[in-house]
């Protein structure tokens, strides 16, 4: 039998040739067919190529880990990790995390506390961190002994953590809301930048009661030509102060507000600067309030006439939001209101 | 016979072996020149079908599984083309080129200790061809090693009779280097042998493109026309007429 490749005359019954190793003839069932990529690989891939050739790293592997006993095993470990310490608890491994335990309850109560801030957010990110670590702790450090594996479990566990404080927090903080004010109301000891947090479900009740801070849309006012335009839009949410309600007859009379001819608190119901300059009488339309906020108009707000005034003030009882329970920031004068 | 002269474009009549009524014999030689014909018109999907349709009639067509894995490489799927090396290694134990095509898949994965380790397996055999020589030739070029050009040079010098293809192939090993004129050299050598490849119109095209010369629409038209609706000769037209980032900058 002659071998293909290098004419070696074999003896009959060989399978591979004598000299050069070659089949000498082919297998009945042999597949031709090429293995193919999916398409979806091909990225992976090029990334991969890429990091490869650019780091020098020879063999970089980052591999899902394929489910069997041991990905089970791990898959169990994090489902228990969704509250923290529990998994180490139940293993009786408590002790092996217990200060990042404490640090992540430290963190998580820190950024409870400065709620609605940078600082507050920072250390929910830090409580993300230090609860994926727990959670990886557990099994996954162990049982992943490769870098690449532990990485890539890593990185997506933090990402499903994070997605589970934002849900946390839209689901038991849903009903909650930040607002800041530009009003000094010496009696809710409230002053310009203040935030304070307010209640959607405060704001159903209609009407509500005359002083109350809630969170509303305003118009925005503008300065043209020298005067005071009512620009039109709306601008973000802010805390006012509700002073005159629907179908009242509000006047504002040498700096004090008047209701129906009853003169109202000047420590309680302050007049804003801007609305100082000019004495306003209105009849306020069913379903509005008339707010009071502050403005930064030019001029302590000369060259605005009423008309402007009164498309500020005047709001919709649909654009009020929440209604204001607490002074959050600063910090020393956190308190509710009433 | 020259493996050339085999070789359809389209309205010439396709030679070889012809049954009753003077139809060609499907056999694995005729899907091996149809192979070889989309694969100089660039197009390694259908050539790398028509070699599988060769190694179903004979599974023992060395070139075959040879084009096999080029074509995996060519497309980009280069642990594919591993794997296929390993599967023809079985039927063809320490082939030079088998080794030679597996160091190239190695070398465009980017697992360059794997791809020397390969080359120099395959040039330490005998009778080693121009393919391995090549194979060398891009290895060594991604070290940026000198004497890669050598290579090439041996290479073309053993061609043969496949002596169009082995310049078409260095010529595209050039380009990768910026050698274009070098390049260009080769390719005006292949497209006067192989007048109806696409591929080789293509690489000229791009290569007078990158030198800046004007001929290089025309040359890119050219492989259109003998492969019309091919994407990438369509872009590589689009980005002649445009020119560079400079050039469309300080353009008037």
């Amino acid at each position: 039998m002659r071998c293909p490749r290098c004419e070696f005359e074999n003896m009959p019954g060989q399978t591979k040739c004598f000299k050069c190793g070659s089949v000498l003839e082919g297998p009945k069932e042999i597949n031709v067919h090429p293995p193919r990529m999916a398409g979806w690989k091909r990225p992976i891939r090029s990334v991969r190529r890429w990091i490869r050739g650019t780091t020098g790293i020879p063999n970089l592997k980052i591999e899902i880990p394929t489910p069997g006993k041991r990905t089970f095993k791990c898959f169990g470990g994090l489902i228990l990790s969704i509250v923290p310490g529990l998994a180490h608890l139940l293993d009786r491994r408590f002790k092996e995390i217990r200060w990042y335990f404490l640090a992540w309850l430290i963190l998580l109560l820190g950024s409870l506390f400065l709620y609605a801030t940078t600082t507050g957010l920072l250390l929910a990110g830090l409580a993300v961190g230090l609860h994926t670590w727990i959670a990886v702790h557990h099994t996954v450090i162990r049982e992943l002994k490769e870098f690449g594996p532990r990485l890539f479990a890593m990185i997506f566990l933090m990402i499903l953590i994070g997605i589970l404080y934002w849900s946390v927090q839209r689901v038991f903080l849903a009903d909650i809301t930040t607002g800041y004010t530009t009003l000094t109301i010496p009696y809710y000891n409230v002053e310009s930048g203040d935030c304070l947090l307010a209640r959607y479900s405060h704001a159903q009740e209609h009407p509500l009661p005359r002083g109350s801070l809630t969170l509303a849309r305003m118009r925005s006012v503008g300065v043209y030509q020298g005067r005071a335009r009512e620009v039109g839009g709306f601008g973000p949410p802010m805390i006012v102060q509700i002073i005159g309600l629907p179908g009242e007859k509000l006047e504002i009379i040498e700096g004090t507000f008047f209701i129906d001819g009853q003169l109202l608190d000047t420590e309680r119901y302050p007049v804003p600067q801007w609305l100082r300059t000019r004495e306003i009488s209105v009849k306020i339309p069913e379903d509005s309030y008339f707010v009071s906020t502050e403005y930064n108009v030019d001029r302590r707000g000369r060259g605005l006439d009423e008309r402007t005034i009164l498309a500020a003030c005047l709001i919709r009882s649909e654009d009020i939001s929440a209604r204001a329970f607490m002074r959050w920031l600063p910090v020393g004068k956190r308190g509710f209101l009433e | 016979m020259d493996r050339f002269s085999q070789l359809e474009f389209g309205e010439t009549k396709p030679k070889g072996k012809r049954g009753q009524g003077g139809e060609p014999v499907r056999d694995a030689d005729y899907f091996g020149r149809e192979a070889l014909r989309y694969w100089l018109a660039g197009d390694f999907e259908l050539a790398l079908r028509n070699y599988s349709r060769a190694l179903e009639k004979n599974s023992m067509v060395f070139d075959a599984w040879v084009g096999q894995v080029l074509m995996l490489i060519e497309l980009g799927e280069y642990r594919e083309a591993m794997v296929w090396t390993d599967k023809a290694l079985e039927l063809f134990p320490e082939h030079p080129e088998l080794l030679a095509v597996k160091a190239v898949a190695f070398c465009r994965d980017a697992k360059f200790e794997e791809a020397i380790a390969y080359s120099d397996n395959s040039i330490s055999k005998e009778n080693i061809t121009w393919r391995v020589w090549l194979a060398r030739a891009e290895v060594l070029l991604k070290q940026k090693r000198s004497v890669a050009e050598n290579c090439i040079s041996k290479a073309v010098s053993i061609g043969g009779n496949m002596m169009p293809v082995v310049k078409l192939e260095s010529a595209r090993l050039l380009m990768e280097r910026r050698s274009y004129s070098a390049a260009m050299g080769y390719l005006n050598d292949v497209v006067q042998a192989l007048p109806k490849s696409a591929l080789a119109w293509y690489e000229l095209g791009l290569c007078q493109s990158a030198l800046g010369l004007p001929e290089a629409r025309a040359t890119l038209e050219q492989s259109l026309e003998l492969r019309p609706h091919w994407e990438m000769a369509k872009a590589a037209l689009r980005k002649c007429g445009r020119g560079g980032l400079f050039s469309r900058l300080f353009k008037g």
